[in-house]
């Protein structure tokens, strides 16, 4: 029996200009399990971002319930939201957004020092991420030093040092040449494989054949 | 980890940070010099043990004020007065030491015994002074301090039990003070006995009186007891005592009351600098944290709460502050050095550095500053709109817009605040310029001027003191370049008073001291009109014969004719001057402002020397030749005619009346000094939020002309909104200057404290400024090219 992760109920979103609102997400009534990897597609406005950022608790604009391994994130304060948002998520975005006046290891060391985690343990969970990223001998190296592929590669290892159960990946592979977006998709398969949620938003359609599901957005709604 | 973050951030943007802390340094290390006198002159605990307990008690009356006290009233008080532990009269005085190599200056206390106890300082070698030394009639006793000791006698303990000849009189060294030994704004050199008289005058206030508390008393409880003391000694002495009281005060606030004003108004004038300073970094810090609002965004994202982005944003404003800081001491050492020339001469002996009080003070104010320009920055950006930061180009509307009203508020806040310094530093200058204008009486160019002092011991014949000042100015006419030479025994300016009783010939003697008549009193040679430039307004100088076998004379000044014999030639009337003979005026000479060129106007009568010899005099000597040489010639003769003669306070009279406006001069030139400071960051503050308001709306700009705005147009639109910032700023900063204006007028000088002229003008010169700082970005704005903005975005 698959265990609940997330689980969306009648989220809407939508901004307001004048009398005028303008919807955004529709009725979003969506279950996630542990060791989903979901796809969210559709097209340019269609509301697919938005849903990850609330999701990633990015946005607070929303209605509906929104449960997280169990936390109704709809009735936390936003100072509970971020520390669940600690404990469960990373996120990988399009342009990478690494620190560019830190190295590489001072990027993955970032997550966990919000996180009030032990110089000593954190220099140790770097070097293993370093390790397992088979980024070591790029450690020192700035994000303008790095290839595109390369600082995708930094962006997830920092999304996943702190060992969250879900990553966000919102068009992981958008900026990246096709090699390089195999290789970081293989790197999502890999990790989901070890057992973490994966969320990605993407317009490839080839990246969403990684995924075990596909959530097709249109106009906000949930298409059928 | 925020600290290597913030310096590798701000070594990345280099040019960013030197602004900053360029800006920084100006503020602190201004606010720094400033402070280190304010902590000598108002703050620094007086050099004595328990400094708290020290009162000054002067003696009071309404039309004269604080003076000092007079010999019976201390005998009196200082006996009956149960709340002090011990009292002391002291009177400032020069001696001239002399009989081993040449005739030196020294500057002295005459002191009463109790002045040891009463500071709480005692001699390191040797003694204090003995009761039955401190008589007029009694063999010379002197303590000397630590640096005569050292300079004159090489620091030899033997120096105790040797003989000096002090203003010619042997004097034994029993006491040698310790080196921290020093007494504020009274440069000392040596102690010695004033041998006060209890049968001299009650309205004799010669001496300064001190006095130290008994413990557990407090200022209140003896200010209660010498009011009755008062009341008693007026009832016992009603001539002299009956419009007196006695008042007693902490004897710091006595020292440096003078100063207080002027030193308060510039202290708070470097702080509306720092404040400027701080507004402009905070602009430079609020684009920071606009350019910044992806990474801040990110750090969100990875789990950073809002105190710790607040922190690391906090930490560069502080590292900031503190490298200007650090940078602000360099330049408050090198400023210091220029204020120690500037400083009013009442406090330019004190002792002026960066000590520890004071660097903890800079430390302080960059901490406050780094916090005070750091905190808004990072509050504003330390909950940023996440969806929108993380967009590729993404531009949050509504943080930007807050961000840019707060930026303009700033830059307000800044020419609000240049204002202020602006309006403050007019009104002075304009106060100066009315000072400089002030006729002193007297003309002080190419007139140089020295103190001659014989000593008293061997000068106890008049006719010995008139025929050594008679061939002292005998061989001055000879010299080189002598146009006329004078002496006084009152020279104006110079920080001393000489006044007495008087009484115009038929009047009554006056049945209370209060209701005497008091004028101020000069001993003359028949040149000194002439050396002086004082015009004579009717009837002669003196004369030759005007001596002690010729009737007795007097000139006196316009100011007592005008009140006596006004529309009348007062030659032939005749006064009686310090209750002596009958004098007959012989002329009237023009008023002479002895007191400073702001002081009211006090009537003045001149003696002739050779009638009224003292061996205490000043030569004036008006010459077109080398003043050096002028010198020098004074020297080579007072040593002819008598070596232990002191010459001192060698000085052109220019200085005299330069030094009397020195307090005045301090607070002017450091209140421009501060205006054109914070002129110059204001206008950086306007400029750089027009600058950054035309970047941001290149886009704006670039549709403008494209629906065909005129570049002329545009730019009027920038600099119409650099114009607003300005007058928004202009009219706060103008409500807060008249609020200062008014409170300086104790300091103003024949200005109006809302002088339309001052205000007028800054107002002017500040929408000045806007304009020519917006005009950079406007000329930009117009230059906008469409196709490339529009290509762009």
């Amino acid at each position: 029996m698959p265990t609940p992760l997330i689980q969306l109920n009648n989220i809407e979103r939508f901004y307001q200009t004048g009398p005028t609102r303008t919807y955004v997400l529709r009725r979003i009534n969506v279950q996630i399990n542990e060791g989903d990897f979901i796809t969210i597609m559709g097209p340019s406005g269609s509301g697919k971002s938005t849903l990850l950022n609330v999701i990633g608790m990015l946005d607070s604009g929303w209605a509906g319930e929104y449960f997280l391994a169990d936390q109704p994130v709809h009735k936390l304060s936003s100072k509970q939201r971020i520390e669940l948002n600690k404990r469960y998520i990373g996120f990988v975005f399009q342009s990478y957004h690494l620190l560019d006046d830190l190295s590489v290891a001072e990027n993955l060391d970032v997550p966990l020092s919000y996180r009030n985690v032990k110089k000593s343990e954190r220099d140790s969970l770097v070097a293993d991420s370093l390790d397992r990223f088979h980024i070591v001998g790029k450690k020192d190296l700035f994000p303008s030093q790095l290839s595109g592929g390369q600082q995708q590669l930094v962006a997830i290892a920092r999304a996943v040092i702190a060992s969250p159960k879900l990553i966000l990946a919102d068009e992981p592979t958008g900026n990246l040449h096709s090699a390089q977006g195999e290789e970081i998709m293989q790197l999502f398969k890999k990790l989901n494989e070890q057992g973490t949620t994966i969320i990605q938003v993407t317009h490839s359609e080839k990246n969403a054949e990684y995924g075990h599901r596909t959530i097709n957005l249109a106009d906000g709604w949930i298409a059928a | 980890m925020n600290f290597k973050i913030a310096i590798r951030a701000l070594r990345k943007r280099p040019s960013f940070a030197l602004i900053a802390i360029a800006a920084l340094a100006l503020g602190i290390g201004l606010n720094t010099a400033i402070f280190s006198v304010v902590e000598a002159v108002l703050l620094r605990s007086l050099p004595f043990p328990h400094p708290d307990k020290l009162i000054r008690v002067s003696e009071w009356q309404k039309s004269f004020g604080h003076v000092g006290t007079a010999d019976p009233n201390f005998e009196d008080w200082s006996h009956q007065a149960h709340t002090i532990a011990a009292a002391s009269e002291f009177r400032p005085v020069d001696y001239t030491l002399s009989g081993t190599g040449d005739a030196e200056r020294l500057r002295a206390l005459e002191v009463s015994s109790g002045f040891f106890a009463t500071t709480g300082v005692f001699p390191a070698l040797g003694r204090t002074f003995r009761a039955d030394e401190d008589r007029t009639d009694a063999p010379g006793a002197v303590v000397i301090t630590d640096g005569l000791w050292r300079r004159r006698f090489g620091a030899d303990p033997s120096a105790i039990g040797r003989a000096v000849d002090l203003n010619g009189k042997a004097f034994t060294i029993i006491g040698v003070m310790p080196p921290a030994f020093t007494m504020p704004t009274l440069p000392c050199d040596i102690l010695v006995p004033a041998g006060l008289k209890s049968d001299n005058q009650r309205g004799s206030h010669r001496g300064e009186a001190f006095a130290r508390l008994r413990p557990g008393i407090t200022l209140r409880q003896a200010q209660a007891e010498f009011a009755s003391i008062s009341s008693r000694l007026a009832k016992a002495y009603p001539p002299t005592n009956s419009d007196w009281s006695l008042e007693v005060t902490p004897l710091r606030e006595s020292v440096v009351s003078d100063v207080r004003p002027a030193l308060l108004i510039v202290l708070g004038a470097v702080g509306l600098v720092l404040l400027i300073a701080c507004a402009n970094v905070a602009n430079l810090l609020l684009v920071r944290a606009s350019e910044r609002r992806r990474e801040i965004a990110v750090r969100a994202v990875l789990g950073a709460s809002r105190t710790q982005i607040a922190m690391q944003l906090l930490v560069e404003a502080l590292i900031l502050s503190l490298a200007g800081g650090l940078l602000g001491i360099s330049l408050a050492s090198w400023m210091l050095r220029s204020l120690v020339a500037m400083v009013p001469v009442e406090i330019a002996t004190m002792d002026f550095s960066l000590n520890t009080p004071v660097l903890f003070f800079t430390l302080g104010v960059s901490l406050l500053t780094g916090i005070a320009f750091g905190l808004l920055p990072a509050l504003g950006s330390s909950a940023p709109n996440l969806t929108t930061s993380l967009k590729e180009g993404g531009r949050s509307a509504t943080a930007g817009e807050s961000r840019n009203r707060l930026r303009s508020a700033l830059a307000s806040a800044e020419i609000g605040f240049a204002v202020v310094l602006a309006v403050g530093a007019g009104l002075l200058v304009k106060s100066f310029a009315n000072l400089q204008r002030v006729n002193p009486g007297f003309q002080p160019p190419s007139v140089i001027t020295m103190r001659v002092s014989l000593p008293e011991a061997r000068y106890t014949d008049d006719a010995a003191t008139v025929r050594f000042w008679d061939r002292l100015l005998d061989s001055a006419q000879q010299w080189n370049g002598t146009r006329a030479a004078g002496l006084t025994s009152f020279l104006p300016l110079t920080d001393t008073d000489s006044q007495t009783g008087y009484i115009p010939e038929g009047e009554a003697p006056p049945a209370r001291l209060a209701d005497k008549k008091w004028v101020d009193i000069a001993t003359v040679s028949p040149g000194y009109f002439a050396a002086m430039g004082i015009p004579l307004q009717q009837g002669r100088t003196f004369e030759a014969t005007d001596d002690a076998t010729h009737p007795a004379v007097v000139i006196v000044d316009d100011s007592l004719a005008r009140k006596h014999w006004p529309g009348q030639n007062p030659a032939g009337k005749r006064i009686h001057v310090s209750a002596g003979k009958l004098r007959t005026i012989v002329g009237v000479a023009g008023h002479v402002k002895p007191y400073g060129l702001d002081a009211g106007e006090h009537a003045q009568v001149y003696l002739p020397y050779r009638q009224v010899p003292t061996a205490d005099m000043s030569l004036a000597v008006r010459t077109s030749g080398n003043w050096a040489a002028a010198v020098d010639q004074v020297r080579q003769t007072v040593r002819q005619l008598d070596p232990a003669a002191g010459i001192f306070d060698v000085k052109p009279m220019q200085q005299w009346v330069d030094d009397s406006t020195s307090r005045r001069r301090f607070t002017t030139l450091l209140l421009e000094m501060f205006a054109g400071v914070a002129l110059l960051l204001a206008a950086l503050g306007v400029y750089g939020v027009m600058s950054y308001s035309v970047a941001q709306r290149s886009h704006e700009m670039g549709i403008r002309l494209a629906l065909g705005a005129k570049p002329a147009g545009l730019k009027r639109m920038v600099v119409r909104q650099g114009l607003t910032l300005c007058a928004i700023g202009l009219g706060a900063g103008l409500v807060a200057a008249l609020a200062l204006a008014r409170m300086m007028t104790a300091v103003l000088f024949e200005v109006h404290s809302f002088d339309p002229l001052i205000f007028g003008a800054t107002a002017a010169l500040l929408c000045a400024v806007a304009v020519a700082a917006s005009y950079l970005p406007a000329r930009r704005a117009s230059r906008t090219d469409p196709m490339n903005t529009l290509r762009y975005e």
